[in-house]
């Protein structure tokens, strides 16, 4: 009976109208308790939604009253509450003034809750807009956040007009911009101050973290579908809940205002604007009476607003011969203007894509920048899959910094790995072959039993396993079979003490095994019978055996261990961490040991004497497995924060933090070579990383003078930066070291030959060829062996242009005779032309082969040029920040933007998709080549000089001042 | 507790009630600790009460699973029954009892329309669980637990989707049952 009425009543939910009332024909006897249901759905509206306890807070904590405190406010009186908290008027001190105080009702106990919630905080403070409430502080009041916001004394949003909605619009997309969906536009949230002025409050502040109810529960009605049944939110959820507020609030909308209200409010959020700026930007229109691009005008309506908008004395005259020419021409525009709407229509379609494109970047960037690689992850596969380019792939490169990945099935709770992969998900133990990882077999326990831990024996093909009664087995890994019980801790059926076995470990020699349990015991099995070790006073969590066959031992409040040879006593014992004592490892050559723990920490000892070497700190969650490196030179750990990471074995320090999980991360391993690492976690993947993998961007440190050129050789593995200082240095690109370092170059007549031979200019007016490998220094006269038929290569030194023609003698062609000050000299070879920035005051281009039919632009002290890669744009930037765009001719001038802060360098990305400008105060931005719309912004600190891409296009390397000297960075994605 | 939950999970009888006394203790224990004011540095938000029972009785471990899942459902449960028996002492002081007048402050201890809902729904929830005991536990735990949606997805093995629309389903029940 009761299924029936269910299942009946999920039906009559998806219905409305006549189709209800069909349906409600067919219910027969339960007819009436079916609407009785669809009645209490649709009037129940926020019933139940805060917990009993909260509703009757005189329980425990009790309702914050006037005069309590909280942080530096002093709570002057109520004023409403909603949104997951209450509202309070509250008075700061210092400044003196009223702020609004939002107490949000559901406490917040876990760090990570905590830290999550400083991070929210931090990005809503950083939205400043003269109509967004500013968050001044935000806190936490025992377990309480709150938030101090700006008092907005008004009223929420009633009948109100285009301009104020145009002003909402504009405060929405600022915080788009930011990375902050609003997710609760309402006209509750939609002030409107004393003084007319419309203020958007609570923005971002319902969220799931903090109270879960509120995302849900929160008006249905000005949610968009989207966010209702998935809780999926983007810029565009926000525009479906300004749509629904307009249609409230703009009293008698005419077609076009409809047609707008109807476009951001549309059912499916690909048929709505794409950002709040779009739908400014349409209301805009509207209000300067211009076709608005959510309704495509016709002819006469287009000649309808075109008359509005020029109201003029003559306005019946010009209406009329307008008339009559339309009627004339009406045949032929008719035609050309259906055209012209289907391209308006398909462009339209595609630049909402393009701007949902730019936003998800925008919000990826914002969420990298306050650390939180989940948000950032989640929003990187949000981006249209057509539009990734160059600074999607670099994003992705940040988020996750492993080269491969397997999926393990479910959350991975233990591991162990050698050639085969041990991998426990959940209640299975599975075998997998390490090489073609294929599943090879199961471990299964019998009854209620699971295996809790399990190590690879080293020589041979079996593996110890611990279980959560404290039994103990050897399974055979090539048959797959556990086989039977070798012991036991504790006795059989004895369930008055926890047995549960956290670890097993073998000694080096594989003659020896030990298993630790919660039962404050260890055993040692020595192939024959196994021994009890009693000692530790609390649960033991970890062993391991020195090369010697001591044991060590750590348990659960951070005591460490030594145990004698015979097993019989403890000998040495210490404190060694202020939590449990996760793992211990032990060096290949038996020096030292490693220690991860609770505690966030990782130490290393001296095993000799048993002190402390170094302690890595840098982890903010539970370190819960170390490794030392075979070879020796670094240590690497696994932590509940999702990462791993690596440290300097001599110093400690940390050298690498491997992200990319999505979960703690339990386990790590050594795989097939030494240089990588395979980690196990909780997300369910196990994935695989080289242990030198460095942070985005490389820094390549030691320059001592600003760097005038950044140059990538053809192969791309090689780097050379040139400083002002007539030195260059030559990097490589794969161990990130310096390969040579060349004095009294001239560093602007820089150019490779082929990888292993880069020409530079000389003081002495003679270029040099050095070789790099092995070091030679040629002088360029005579022979060369080129690379290329017809390559050139530019020479400043002596105002001409090298070119080498299949190896034969060398040409010289002079360019400029007896002219100075060419800056810089760029040649396009496809088409044979070359650009020159000439005398700080203009461009010239010219084709090769006739250098005197020249076309010339002034520019004010330009600074950079490039040239794309298809020869068809010339872009310039110039010292006040401007950066124009020629067509090859140099004609066609437009300006692309003007940076604020001065220019300093441009380049094309290979492809020709992307162009970087860089202006001196360090940021660089990417720019899309097909719409010269900026996609990204790579925002380096000191001072940025030039810039250049490589050639296989994965590389972007800047020349930067800091503070503490000149660098060269490099941004690689995979 | 670790030995209740391990006679629980084993499946021996009376653990059960065992785990519930437990933890019902330990709820009034810190309520009453709230009442006298020990709290003071800082307010304990009625939503925290299960959270602070959980650390004090299970400690700083990572659980188990299954120990989780106990733990929370006779917590919701130990929860509701302090909820209710509240509920009807306040009741009972407004109807002025033993013939005292007892002035109440609402705003603090929640008005008589907060006070009747609770025990409307506890009433109304009696019905709800005999029939479908799904919805029945999921608004206790949401209801009297004020457990966070993430959570009773764990303790119920549901997917959260499913959760959001049980309990849309259920509110809508509660609500026909409560206003007619």
């Amino acid at each position: 009976m009761r299924a029936e009425l269910d299942r009946l009543f999920e039906q009559a939910l998806e219905l409305q109208g006549e189709p209800l009332d069909s349906f409600l024909n067919t219910c027969g006897p339960l007819r009436g308790d079916v609407e009785r249901l669809l009645s209490a759905h649709a009037r129940m509206g926020e019933f139940l939604a805060t917990p009993a306890a909260v509703e009757m807070p005189g329980l425990v904590g009790q309702a914050l009253l006037v005069g309590d405190r909280v942080g530096r406010y002093t709570i002057e009186r109520i004023v409403g509450s909603g949104g997951g908290g209450t509202v309070y008027a509250a008075r700061q001190n210092e400044p003196n003034r009223l702020v609004a105080l939002k107490v949000m009702r559901a406490g917040i106990t876990s760090e990570s809750a905590v830290a999550r919630f400083r991070r929210e905080a931090d990005i809503l403070a950083r939205l400043r807009h003269p109509n967004i409430a500013h968050v001044y502080e935000a806190g936490m009041h025992g377990v309480l956040p709150f938030f101090a916001m700006e008092f907005v004394d008004g009223e929420p949003l009633g009948q109100t007009d285009v301009a104020t909605v145009r002003i909402i619009c504009d405060a929405v997309h600022h915080g788009h911009v930011k990375g902050v969906v609003h997710r609760d536009l309402k006209p509750s949230n939609l002030l409107v101050d004393t003084e007319g002025r419309p203020k958007v409050i609570d923005f971002g502040i319902a969220r799931d973290e903090l109270d879960e109810s509120s995302a849900l529960m929160g008006t249905p009605r000005y949610m968009s579908p989207e966010q209702r049944t998935n809780g999926d939110v983007d810029a565009r959820s926000d525009v479906y809940s300004l749509g629904v507020v307009m249609q409230e609030t703009l009293q008698n909308p005419d077609a076009d205002l409809s047609a707008i209200i109807a476009h951001a409010s549309a059912a499916d959020a690909n048929e709505r604007y794409a950002s709040a700026e779009a739908l400014g930007a349409d209301l805009r229109r509207y209000a300067e009476l211009r076709p608005v691009d959510a309704r495509p005008a016709s002819l006469g309506h287009q000649l309808l607003l075109f008359a509005r908008r020029r109201r003029s004395v003559f306005l019946a005259i010009l209406f009329s011969v307008l008339i009559l020419v339309a009627a004339v021409v009406v045949s032929v525009q008719f035609a050309w203007n259906a055209e012209r709407s289907r391209l308006k229509a398909e462009r339209a379609r595609v630049d909402q894509r393009f701007e949902t494109y730019i936003a998800t970047i925008a919000a990826t960037q914002a969420a990298l920048r306050v650390g939180d690689v989940n948000d950032a992850r989640r929003r990187l596969e949000q981006a249209p899959a057509e539009l990734r380019d160059w600074e999607w792939r670099i994003l992705a490169a940040q988020v996750d910094r492993s080269r491969d990945r397997l999926d393990a099935g479910g959350p991975i709770f233990w591991a162990d790995a050698n050639d085969r992969f041990i991998v426990t998900t959940g209640e299975h133990t599975k075998i997998w072959d390490a090489r073609s990882k294929k599943q090879l077999g199961e471990l299964d326990v019998d009854g209620e039993d699971w295996i809790a831990t399990v190590a690879i024996h080293p020589t041979r093909a079996v593996a110890a396993c611990g279980t959560r009664t404290g039994c103990v087995y050897i399974a055979d890994l090539e048959k797959g079979d556990l086989g039977p019980i070798l012991y036991r801790h504790g006795a059989s059926g004895d369930a008055s003490v926890e047995h549960h076995v956290n670890e097993v470990a073998w000694s080096r020699d594989g003659k020896w095994l030990a298993s630790v349990s919660m039962d404050h015991t260890i055993r040692v099995w020595d192939g024959h019978a196994s021994r009890v070790l009693v000692g530790h006073r609390d649960r033991v969590v970890s062993a391991a055996f020195l090369p010697d066959g001591r044991l060590v031992s750590g348990d659960r409040t951070g005591r460490f261990c030594v145990w004698a040879q015979d097993h019989s006593k403890i000998v040495h014992e210490l404190q060694a961490h202020s939590g449990s004592v996760e793992h211990i490892a032990v060096s290949a050559d038996g020096s030292v040991v490693a220690t991860a723990s609770r505690d966030q920490t990782v130490r290393l000892w001296d095993l000799a004497t048993w002190t402390e070497r170094w302690i890595g700190t840098g982890h903010v969650g539970n370190v819960r497995d170390v490794m030392i490196d075979p070879l020796g030179r670094f240590v690497a750990t696994a932590s509940y924060d999702r990462t791993v990471r690596v440290w300097d074995i001599e110093t400690g320090r940390e050298q690498a933090c491997l992200r990319g999980h999505t979960s703690l991360v339990r386990r790590i391993v050594f795989g097939n070579s030494t240089n990588e690492i395979v980690s196990f976690s909780r997300d369910g993947t196990i994935r695989f990383w080289r242990w030198k993998t460095r942070s985005i961007p490389f820094h390549l440190a030691g320059h001592t003078d600003s760097i005038t050129t950044v140059l990538f050789s053809p192969g791309s593995r090689t780097l050379a930066a040139a400083q002002r200082d007539q030195n260059v240095t030559l990097w490589d690109l794969d161990s990130l070291e310096s390969l040579a370092h060349l004095e009294d170059t001239y560093s602007e007549g820089l150019t490779w030959l082929n990888n292993n031979n880069i020409i530079v200019g000389a003081l002495q007016d003679m270029a040099r060829r050095i070789q790099i490998r092995p070091r030679a220094v040629h002088i360029l006269r005579g022979k060369l062996a080129a690379s290329a038929p017809h390559t050139v290569h530019e020479n400043l030194v002596t105002n001409s242009v090298l070119m080498t023609q299949e190896g034969k003698s060398v040409s010289e062609t002079r360019l400029f005779p007896g002219a100075r000050g060419v800056k810089k000299l760029r040649v396009d070879v496809a088409s044979g032309r070359c650009y020159a920035l000439v005398s700080n005051n203009r461009i010239e281009g010219f084709p090769l082969d006739t250098p005197d039919r020249r076309q010339k632009q002034m520019l004010d002290d330009p600074l950079d040029m490039a040239i794309s890669p298809d020869g068809q744009t010339i872009a310039a930037i110039v010292r006040n920040g401007s950066v124009y765009l020629f067509d090859p001719l140099l004609q066609n001038k437009r300006l692309l933007t003007k940076l604020n802060d001065g220019g300093a360098s441009v380049a094309f990305h290979p492809s020709g998709t992307r162009l970087a400008t860089a202006s001196s105060s360090g940021s660089i931005r990417l720019w899309d080549t097909g719409r010269w719309r900026q996609v990204g912004t790579i925002a380096d600190p000191g001072t940025t000089s030039c810039v250049a891409f490589s050639p296989d296009g994965k590389s972007l390397a800047a020349g930067t001042t800091l503070r503490g000297g000149t660098a060269v960075r490099v941004w690689q994605t995979d | 507790m670790t030995r209740i939950l391990g006679e629980l999970r084993a499946g021996q009888s009376g653990a059960e009630s065992a785990l519930f006394e437990a933890v019902y203790g330990e709820l009034r224990r810190i309520a009453g600790a709230c009442m006298r004011g020990e709290y003071k540095e800082h307010t304990l938000q009625p939503t925290a009460l299960v959270h602070e029972a959980y650390l004090r009785l299970l400690g700083n471990d990572a659980p188990e699973f299954a120990d989780k899942r106990h733990f929370l459902s006779a917590a919701a449960r130990a929860m509701r029954h302090i909820l209710v028996d509240h509920g009807r002492a306040r009741r009972a002081l407004k109807r002025g009892g033993a013939g005292i007048r007892v002035t109440l402050n609402d705003e603090l201890h929640g008005d008589t329309d907060s006070v009747d809902r609770v025990l409307a729904v506890h009433d109304a929830l009696a019905k709800l669980e005999a029939d479908d005991p799904i919805k029945g536990r999921l608004v206790e735990l949401r209801y009297f637990g004020g457990l966070q949606f993430s959570e009773i997805a764990e303790v119920m093995e549901l997917s959260p989707r499913s959760i959001y629309r049980l309990w849309d389903r259920a509110r809508a029940w509660l609500f026909a049952e409560t206003s007619a």
